[in-house]
């Protein structure tokens, strides 16, 4: 189903450039224009919480079954602190990204787009980082905003790099 | 004043014949596309060549419509639970509508696979003979 690829490909751009609700959504393309199989995106922190002001990477990769089955989509590895996402290797916890739940109604820019979301609506019964969710939890924000911000500059790997 | 034709070049166009789908407004010539391959209902599927006969559309009762041929890799999918991929409510076809009838048979069986426990009317319908052939 590769013909539908080529579809988002093209319609993607003229949305992003056209349709303000995704001006967070700075990109996303297929990673070389031979192979359509790998996606990057990257996306703006959310307003209004910890993550407003940094940006995010996406990656995205599809089988051939697509839109038969999901997208796999991770964030860049040690990326972005939350508590739906694995830190270390940025796969992202979201029932939408799984095949149970998945329909072919779905394409990837909402994926991304559910996955924007997801940063501004953590879900801590459902925890890949299990330390940010008590803190939510506990309803101890302050505790957890300070937490992900020490992570987006760097946390014990230095200064912010970008 | 004597005219002759010398050649005729015929051109016919056509589209699937979808009830209802007349009030529908057109945006910008935007044709409606199957809700799974992304390609005008007038178009083929991606694994064929021809449209038309070749790449029949078929109408759900819940007016979300596919080419025979998308809704049914869907369906045959573990996951689909027979639902629709727009609605998710279960997938059946609209009846009395001429360009569904030849698909009956051929979605009852994978309706039939995929949702044994929660059949409703509709499916009891198409388990009935002349629905199914095993």
């Amino acid at each position: 189903m590769s013909s539908r690829l080529a579809k988002e490909y093209k319609n993607v751009a003229k949305t992003l450039r056209a349709d303000q609700s995704f001006s967070h959504v700075l990109s996303l393309g297929p990673c070389s224009d031979d192979n359509l199989t790998h996606w990057d995106a990257q996306i703006m922190g959310p307003a209004d919480t910890c993550y407003s002001g940094y940006k995010f990477t996406l990656r995205i990769q599809v089988t051939d079954r697509y839109p038969l089955e999901p997208p796999k989509i991770r964030f860049a590895p040690f990326s972005i602190p939350h508590c739906n996402i694995d830190f270390d290797s940025g796969r992202i916890c979201l029932t939408l990204l799984e095949q149970e739940h998945w329909s072919p109604a779905w394409d990837l820019l909402h994926c991304v787009q559910a996955i924007w979301l997801l940063l501004a609506n953590p879900e801590p019964d459902s925890p890949l980082d299990v330390d940010l969710a008590c803190l939510l939890r506990a309803k101890d924000y302050s505790a957890h905003d300070a937490l992900v911000c020490y992570y987006l500059n760097g946390g014990s790997h230095g200064s912010r790099s970008n | 004043m004597l005219l002759e034709f010398e050649k005729v070049y015929p051109v016919f166009s056509w589209s699937w014949d979808i009830p209802g789908d007349e009030n529908a407004v057109k945006e910008n010539g935007d044709e409606d596309l199957c809700g799974i391959c992304r390609v005008s209902y007038n178009g083929t599927c991606p694994s064929c060549k021809y449209p038309g006969d070749d790449c029949p559309l078929v109408i759900g009762e819940c007016n979300h419509n596919f080419h025979v041929h998308c809704i049914q890799q869907w369906l045959d999918t573990p996951t689909a639970k027979g639902l629709c991929p727009m609605c998710r409510q279960p997938f059946s076809l609209k009846r009395n509508v001429a360009i569904n009838e030849f698909q009956m048979g051929r979605l009852a069986k994978v309706l039939i696979n995929s949702q044994p426990a929660t059949l409703n009317d509709d499916q009891d319908m198409m388990m009935e003979p002349e629905f199914v052939v095993r």
